[in-house]
């Protein structure tokens, strides 16, 4: 029996119509599968894949002190992000532990949506407006705003079909507003699969409405339903951290590998002066991505080992439906970062080889050889 | 899909066939295969190993994570199913044939009197 104080996207029986397994999800019930994780995974890989992210939060920060509130929250500098860019960058604590990682969207100066991870949306609510000025008005439209996301090198072709060639002639990160079928769209050029794709948010009234159009014109082009299982090992396959797993409040983003977000030349922002001392000092663990050199498939709290000795955890793992093989992150002590090499994931008792590699883990060569297959 | 009459069910989800004298061949259900999603990845028990009743003795990977597989009845491992080790898929598409895991000599026959019927299997599921 589904429980009923979990929360329901606008989509909910569109994809209990369509076969989906649901999950509960941080509080939402959402598709893990449609037709099968591996089978959806390549259809976004070759053509495109439409996906429901409504859980996503989003929270809106204008007025006069916008900017600058953004500023002293996020840990990277938008102050010359162009308008109508997107931004990736972590919210952190005084003790520069990740709060969250999000994506910003800089209308102007005087208008932001944060869209953040949907198990974070109230903490981060509640943090942001811990630094609130009068000059500032913060809402969280988490519960009106939906998100569908379409992804996968046939995704411009879709998107220009069915929201126009301005939006199909998007910059990565850019973005723009539209409205079509009477429905008022906010389209970017963003995701989280490793492919080209876009996302596109709406009232919550008009999701269905979207999904179905963007599922009829995208027939022709393999547009198809994709769930959460395959939005996984897509965005594992691009190196790409999932909050809860691969970072969270105890982890900062130098040692998450994710430094190129911190901008220690801007103003003061949270978190600064720890951060600074940590990189002052040098740090204990890094973040790795690790190849399996045999059968084994890497798992969540794995033992990282290297002549017996645990040197680290994985964070996260899985069967990568590319490269047949089994791929995963986690954090190593630094030296064993450093050298790169060969280590073990311990994986039910059994050490099993696997090679320290750089992300991505899929590369455009390879991507091209699955589409032959 | 139907849930084959001639098959033994464990609350786990194996199924067991009573093949000649005391063996029975074992897989997992077409539920509980549809459960798993695709599976990738199977490990298991090498030949003459004893097995235990409702002991795991093998493990069964899909994409999002890994299972248990249980033994339904106690005995030896007398053969494996070696193209699960390269087509591991098999679980998925044909998981009452192609799809078996291994087989068990029984040391005590009757404790297939200890798994369910094709009917209380079918119960079972359902009650979920």
């Amino acid at each position: 029996m589904l429980d009923s104080s979990i929360k329901k996207t606008p989509l909910y029986d569109v994809h209990v119509a369509l076969g989906a397994r649901i999950i509960d999800y941080h509080n939402f019930h959402m598709p893990l599968q449609y037709d099968g994780i591996i089978s959806e995974h390549k259809n976004v890989r070759n053509n495109a894949g439409l996906f429901d992210i409504s859980h996503m939060g989003e929270i809106v920060i204008e007025g006069k002190g916008a900017t600058e509130l953004v500023q002293r929250v996020i840990t990277n500098d938008i102050s010359n992000l162009p308008n109508y860019k997107a931004a990736y960058t972590p919210i952190c604590d005084d003790e520069g532990g990740i709060i969250d990682d999000i994506i910003v969207f800089k209308y102007n100066p005087e208008k932001y949506v944060l869209v953040v991870n949907c198990a974070n949306t109230d903490k981060d609510n509640k943090w942001i407006n811990k630094f609130k000025t009068d000059n500032t008005n913060i809402n969280n439209l988490s519960d009106q705003i939906a998100l569908l996301a379409v992804q996968g090198p046939k995704s411009e072709d879709i998107i220009r079909l069915v929201c126009g060639e301005e939006c199909a002639a998007l910059s990565r990160f850019q973005f723009t507003e539209v409205t079509r079928n009477e429905m008022e769209l906010t389209v970017s050029r963003t995701g989280y699969t490793g492919e080209d794709g876009f996302e596109i948010f709406v009232n919550q009234s008009h999701c269905v409405n979207l999904w179905n159009i963007l599922l009829e014109k995208g027939k022709a082009m393999g547009l198809k339903p994709a769930g959460l299982g395959a939005r996984d090992t897509l965005r594992l396959e691009a190196g790409y951290l999932l909050y809860g797993n691969d970072i969270d409040d105890y982890v900062t983003p130098l040692e998450a590998n994710i430094g190129w977000t911190v901008k220690f030349n801007k103003a003061d922002f949270i978190g600064k002066d720890s951060l600074l001392r940590l990189k002052k000092y040098g740090l204990k663990r890094m973040f790795v991505a690790f190849k399996m050199l045999d059968r084994g498939i890497p798992r969540t709290g794995n033992e990282i080992t290297h002549h017996n000795n645990v040197i680290g955890k994985v964070t996260s793992g899985t069967f990568s439906p590319t490269l047949e093989t089994g791929i995963g992150l986690g954090y190593v002590l630094k030296r064993f970062a450093e050298q790169k090499g060969q280590v073990n994931i311990k994986i039910r008792g059994t050490n099993h080889p696997a090679n320290i590699v750089n992300t991505p883990f899929i590369t455009k060569t390879q991507r091209s050889v699955s589409h032959n297959q | 899909m139907k849930i084959p009459e001639d098959l033994f069910y464990a609350k786990t989800h194996e199924w067991s066939r009573k093949e000649e004298e005391s063996k029975v061949r074992v897989g997992i259900t077409y539920h509980a295969q549809s459960q798993l999603g695709d599976v990738v990845y199977v490990e298991l028990p090498a030949l003459d190993t004893n097995v235990e009743a409702c002991k795991a003795c093998a493990v069964v990977e899909s994409v999002k994570a890994a299972y248990d597989i249980y033994a339904p009845v106690s005995g030896k491992v007398t053969e494996v199913n070696n193209n699960l080790e390269n087509k591991p898929q098999l679980i998925n598409e044909d998981p009452y044939g192609e799809g078996w895991f291994f087989v068990i000599e029984m040391d005590d026959p009757q404790q297939l009197k200890n798994l369910l019927s094709n009917k209380e299997y079918e119960e079972l599921c359902q009650a979920k």
